[in-house]
């Protein structure tokens, strides 16, 4: 304790000449801590809102490829919230005024799923008017813009289905758009059709429906997955996705580090700085009966304070910012369309940052270990040096 | 009130002290010396500037090492000691004056003269009685709270006094404790140093060039060729 005590005293005292790049020292570290929870939540909103989506429209939680699985045993298993029938086929469109084809993907939901159901329904944005039923077809707006058809267009779509002789065979079928829509995904947005469940149904026979499914919390993942052996789940079916999400997530970890070591070295140089301005007080204490071990410990206290105190202040104004964000935005915004006449990125980055707890911890005790690491380079001319030679020095 | 036993503090066995110059001679400082520091005596060393006055000084504060000999503290070699050892011999056993009085100037006055008890781990609350008394015994006492930048040179000493006697150490050590102090803040220390050793019953071995205050000792030393002789 007296230890601290005396790492306190010399960190801030105002007779330390020092103080000031203790101060400048906090004051970095604070920031770049602030910068990478920021930075990192930020990632993480934008990561998870786009998961978010893919899960809700395109892979769900799991999806079951084996009609024969009873579907009511599925929704009684722990964990699941919602366990529903859909179909998903791949088509030709073709837009019967204007002659324009295009190729395109099915997909039919019972309409109480993509209508009422929150987990799929919220991240549908209807054209116009939300539809009370998907009666016909319910047309992806940049799939419907590239055959050039609107609502009520006649459309044309084969389909391929089992036959009798033939393994597969063309199906065709004509339907009309009644409504359309659009999601936060560009490739649904480029090729995806909403489709009457029960006429799909009719088409391809109840052999060809899969199960999706919705969890009630992702830690029943896994499990679930492990007794449906026919299952696939969202980070199988999007794995290249989340590879990838997660090789960004790590790159943008690593860089960020890189400002703090930056700002550990002046650590590291101001440990230097600070022995040689401390070096008569060294030799006072040692003088006095404090050991060399004891004076190390000293340094590195003082420097684990100036980092503990950067930790603190950090994660003090990364809550402010986190909490105060959508004014922030809004104001770069205004700034940015004041000079350029354009609305920035700003205007439509989520207004939300995800923190994760795991993360802070492990970038905290990162700190504290380059703390450790370079107050320890810092201390090594010390380590060396014969702390008593200065009193001698001085007297003599 | 501290027990004085009959036997020595320190025992100086054959004492030398030899600087390397950087080129084959070799710089003698001093040669041979013994010397045995009893309890409750005050010695004193002279001699001129560049004898190695200070430097015996250090070696027998364990602040410098001999080039031969032996330093006996308590009955034991100090050089055979481990650094752990050594700390204590300095916190226990030794009180420090230096001419440049060397106060930490991140604390206050109160908090320097008790920094020798409070390193090895004992609480504040245990050593404030002692260190006001010795302060006020200075007439520091209405400065406690004052950091030294703003004592005088005369104030910043008598701090540094109290500062050795606070530990109840066997042996103070001063090395020019007046050097650097004007002819009336000299005297104060001097009187001071002299009356509060006797008070405390604490041995004092002080060095310095000032024959008058060195001959106020009770056994007076002085080095010359080399070697310690007794002035009486």
């Amino acid at each position: 304790m007296f230890l601290f005590k005396l790492a306190l005293r010399y960190s801030f005292s105002k007779q330390n000449k020092q103080r000031q790049t203790n101060i400048m020292i906090i004051i970095g570290i604070a920031l770049g801590f602030t910068a990478f929870i920021i930075v990192i939540g930020l990632m993480n909103s934008l990561q998870q809102s786009q998961l978010d989506s893919l899960k809700a429209l395109e892979s769900f939680d799991i999806i079951v490829d084996n009609s024969e699985i009873d579907i009511n045993t599925i929704q009684e298993m722990e964990g699941v919230e919602t366990a529903f029938f859909f179909y998903e086929t791949p088509a030709i469109a073709v837009n019967l005024s204007s002659g324009e084809s295009t190729y395109l993907r099915i997909r039919a939901f019972e309409n109480d799923i993509i209508l009422n159901n929150p987990r799929l329904s919220n991240f549908v944005n209807w054209s116009l008017q939300k539809p009370s039923s998907i009666s016909n077809l319910a047309f992806a707006q940049k799939a419907a813009l590239n055959i050039g058809a609107g609502f009520d267009s006649e459309i044309k779509l084969t389909i391929l289905k089992k036959g009798k002789t033939a393994t597969l065979m063309p199906y065709n079928f004509t339907d009309k758009i009644d409504s359309m829509f659009y999601t936060g995904i560009s490739e649904i947005n480029n090729s995806t059709v909403f489709c009457n469940y029960n006429k799909m149904e009719q088409y391809l026979g109840q052999e060809e429906r899969k199960i999706g499914i919705f969890l009630s919390s992702d830690s029943y993942l896994e499990s679930i997955a492990t007794q449906l052996p026919t299952s696939i789940t969202w980070k199988k079916y999007n794995a290249s996705l989340y590879q990838a999400l997660l090789l960004e997530k790590f790159i943008v970890f690593l860089f960020l580090s890189f400002i703090l070591i930056i700002v550990c070295v002046n650590l590291k140089n101001s440990t230097k700085r600070l022995i040689s301005n401390k070096q008569m007080e060294s030799a006072i204490l040692c003088t006095f009966g404090m050991t060399k071990q004891k004076i190390v410990h000293l340094y590195i206290y003082q420097a684990f304070l100036i980092s503990l105190i950067s930790l603190i202040l950090g994660s003090g104004l990364s809550l402010l910012i986190a909490k105060n964000l959508q004014g922030i935005f809004r104001f770069i915004s205004q700034v940015i369309f004041f000079f350029t006449r354009r609305t920035s990125i700003f205007s439509f980055l989520p207004v939300r940052i995800i923190i994760s707890s795991k993360e802070i911890i492990l970038f905290s005790i990162f700190i504290l270990f380059f703390t450790w690491f370079f107050t320890q380079i810092g201390l090594r001319p010390f380590r060396k040096s014969e702390i008593m030679g200065v009193i001698r020095h001085e007297n003599n | 009130m501290k027990t004085i036993k009959n036997n020595s503090i320190i025992d100086l066995v054959n004492l030398s002290k030899t600087f390397d110059s950087g080129t084959k001679l070799e710089l003698n400082i001093f040669k041979q010396i013994n010397l045995k520091i009893d309890q409750a005596l005050s010695y004193s060393i002279t001699g001129k500037s560049g004898t190695g006055k200070s430097t015996l000084l250090q070696i027998i504060g364990g602040l410098d090492k001999p080039t031969e000999g032996k330093v006996i503290v308590g009955g034991k070699d100090y050089s055979k000691l481990n650094d752990k050892q050594k700390s204590k011999i300095r916190n226990k056993k030794f009180g420090y004056i230096f001419q440049n009085n060397l106060l930490l100037e991140d604390f206050n006055v109160l908090e320097n003269v008790m920094m020798p008890f409070l390193i090895f781990g004992n609480k504040k609350e245990d050593s404030l009685e002692r260190a006001k008394k010795l302060l006020d015994r200075v007439g520091l006492l209405s400065k406690i709270d004052k950091m030294p930048n703003i004592l005088s040179g005369g104030e910043k000493q008598r701090v540094s006094v109290c500062r050795s006697l606070m530990n109840n150490p066997e042996l103070i050590l001063a090395d020019e404790p007046t050097g650097s102090l004007d002819e009336e803040n000299a005297k104060i220390i001097e009187d001071l140093l002299f009356s509060l050793v006797q008070e405390e019953k604490v041995s004092l071995l002080l060095v310095t060039h000032n024959k008058e205050f060195a001959s106020k000792a009770d056994k007076k030393f002085v080095l010359i060729n080399k070697g310690l002789q007794d002035e009486e």
